[in-house]
């Protein structure tokens, strides 16, 4: 890992390392010594953004500087300096002191200003220089519109995510999620499915409703959402455009209509219906409504996710007594495969779903009586717990599968995490939002 | 069926002792002997209606005893506290869907009424607490729902007058997020 700091270590190991010109030997003891210990995120300098031509609206509400120091902090691979450990505040182009910031923990300096252009027109720009070779690393422009000057800064986080990770940044995505207002008494309970930046700003309502929402679930081109809505007094899963609103329903059978997920080509929808008898996983074709039945057992069978070739299921079932996370391959006609059991650490493990790269899954652990958010590496089948909370719900890796979002509970009341996938960082809260927060959803790469 | 038969003669024996019960705490004067006695009486009208298993169970006995004694009691079985159709919700172990002993004796008042009702249809509403994961939670509602479904059934009463529906850990009674309130959650409801 390129960005563990060398200027947490202490001299003795300074000098040991470049004695030995970083032999992988002794990379291995670096690595050894930042895990046991040593701060291992990468400090960097962001400079509180200018605004040129004096005051705005727009300055008031968005500190793009502390949008970007948020959003590295969050992925754990970062530890933005603090606004009181910053020596100066260089303006962009103009001079900078790089003496001054080399006795700081920084190894890079972000500064950028923001430019008003024309009516509700922004220019912002931003520039990354390494503070020991002073070298620019990376320098952007955008114009946008007043409200999309969130959006911009996280654009500009994934900028400098990527220029220093060489991983894509999945800091310009958007999270769906449920939020539950208990109405205190003689009141009702309301739902709302919503829509955020990843870091919880900029929520917008898809659907307000005093019965249950349940279970979003993102198509792969990030511009429709399948969920479950109780309104008709059970469950009936329905689609919706995110832009006109224009919904239709999906599936409205006998029984349960639970747990949609889309394919990886949008095509088709894995889901659980109980028409039949009980909980068993479908393959819908979207267009045509044909149905497909992959699980045929006396069980609780439900929560599919796709693999991301789209040639396997993983699901939940009950079938040996407590719920296991199991594979199955499918194909066009449906079920393609024998069944392969995933999980056999601990008796429950549930809501799978695969990482992007395929290699790994994410699911909930009970362990000592408390429910985590786990990782299982599908090749070596072995679970890495992740959290120290007691009831995580609903894991969702990021688009670059670099981080789990999911949610859980803090004193009485519903939140989101984010933690890293290797926990290499503490789970990180998203914004606070009124009510109780649940089952949230990481969207796909949004079109830049 | 063989259930319901061998629970018959029990309900018979309780059920007015549960309305004697009611009689005397609620009179005041020294007339309630004769309530007590008024009121037994039609509830064994009502005893004998259950035997000949020929409906009228509505109109006949327990109108009757309404006009008899005139208190609040209005002769609705479904509305009166006392009666074993009051207990309208059915408590389950974690991730259990095993109907307790306690579950099947409200469960058999629920069947007989239902049979004798062939009219009235009810909803049987699963919920589970909110440990675990949701969607699992929706099923695991269903399964408790239908395991209560299956044991009506099995007393005698038609599908057709059950609706089997499913709410998961989306509807908790109880907010807290301990062992007490996921007792209280776990739970199926029957709406009539």
């Amino acid at each position: 890992m390129k960005l563990y700091s060398i200027k947490y270590l202490n001299t003795l190991l300074l000098i040991l390392i470049s004695l030995f010109i970083v032999s992988s030997q002794a990379y291995a003891v670096l690595e050894v010594e930042i895990k046991g210990g040593f701060q291992s995120a990468n400090p960097i300098a962001i400079v509180p953004f200018s605004w040129s031509q004096g005051y705005t609206s727009a300055k008031s509400n968005i500190d793009i500087a502390q949008i970007i120091r948020s959003d590295l902090a969050r992925s754990g691979l970062f530890s933005p300096l603090k606004l009181n450990q910053l020596p100066e505040r260089p303006a962009l182009g103009g001079n900078i002191n790089f003496e001054r910031w080399k006795n700081t923990d920084a190894e890079q300096l972000v500064i950028g200003n923001v430019t008003p252009v024309g009516q509700n027109l922004y220019e912002v720009k931003f520039q990354m220089l390494d503070i020991f070779s002073r070298k620019e690393m990376a320098a952007y422009r955008y114009t946008v519109k007043q409200q999309q000057l969130r959006r911009v800064a996280h654009q500009i986080s994934d900028k400098i995510y990527e220029k220093l990770t060489h991983s894509r940044g999945a800091f310009d995505t958007l999270i769906a999620y449920v939020v539950v207002n208990q109405g205190g008494t003689g009141k009702k309970r309301t739902y709302t499915l919503a829509v955020a930046d990843s870091d919880g700003f900029n929520e917008q309502v898809i659907l307000k409703s005093r019965q249950p929402i349940m279970s979003p679930s993102w198509s792969p081109n990030g511009k429709r959402l399948a969920y479950v809505s109780f309104e008709k007094g059970r469950s009936v899963i329905y689609l919706q455009e995110l832009k006109s609103g224009k919904r239709q329903v999906l599936a409205e059978f006998k029984g349960l209509n639970s747990a949609p997920a889309f394919s990886p080509d949008g095509k088709r929808l894995a889901l659980t219906l109980s028409k039949d008898g009980n909980s068993e996983i479908y393959i819908m074709y979207i267009a045509s409504g044909v149905l497909q039945r992959i699980t045929r057992q006396f069980s609780i069978d439900t929560e599919p996710s796709w693999s991301p070739d789209g040639r396997s299921l993983i699901f939940t079932s009950d079938r040996t007594g407590k719920p296991q996370i199991y594979q199955i391959a499918v194909n066009q006609q449906g079920k393609a495969g024998n069944l392969r059991r995933l999980t056999f650490e601990g008796d429950y493990n549930s809501n799978a779903s695969y990482s992007p790269d395929g290699k790994f899954i994410t699911l909930i652990t009970r362990v000592q009586g408390k429910y985590r958010v786990a990782t299982l590496e599908l090749a070596k089948g072995y679970l890495q717990v992740l959290t120290q909370s007691s009831l995580d719900e609903s894991p969702s890796y990021a688009p670059n599968g670099k981080m789990i979002l999911y949610a859980t509970e803090l004193h009485g009341k519903g939140i989101l995490e984010a933690v890293a996938v290797d926990g290499s960082n503490s789970p990180q809260r998203l914004q606070v939002l009124s009510g109780d927060v649940r089952e949230p959803a990481w969207s796909p790469y949004r079109s830049r | 069926m063989n259930k319901l038969l061998k629970t018959l003669p029990i309900l018979l024996i309780t059920i007015p002792l549960l309305f004697l019960g009611a009689c005397s705490s609620t009179s005041e004067d020294g007339a309630n002997k004769a309530d007590v006695e008024d009121r037994t009486a039609s509830t064994g009208q009502n005893g004998e209606a259950y035997e000949g298993q020929t409906g009228g169970y509505n109109d006949s006995g327990m109108g009757d005893g309404a006009a008899m004694n005139g208190q609040n009691y209005s002769g609705d079985p479904l509305s009166d506290p006392n009666s074993p159709l009051s207990v309208r919700t059915i408590y389950f172990d974690y991730d259990s869907s095993q109907i307790s002993t306690e579950g099947q004796s409200a469960l058999n008042a629920h069947a007989e009424f239902l049979s004798l009702n062939p009219k009235q249809v009810i909803t049987i509403e699963g919920h589970t607490d909110e440990r675990g994961t949701r969607e699992y939670n929706l099923s695991l509602g269903e399964r408790r729902a239908q395991a209560v479904a299956d044991f009506l059934m099995a007393s005698g009463v038609p599908a057709q007058q059950m609706k089997v529906t499913s709410f998961g850990e989306e509807n908790p009674v109880a907010l807290d997020h301990n062992e007490s309130a996921w007792q209280l959650n776990r739970r199926v409801e029957l709406i009539y």
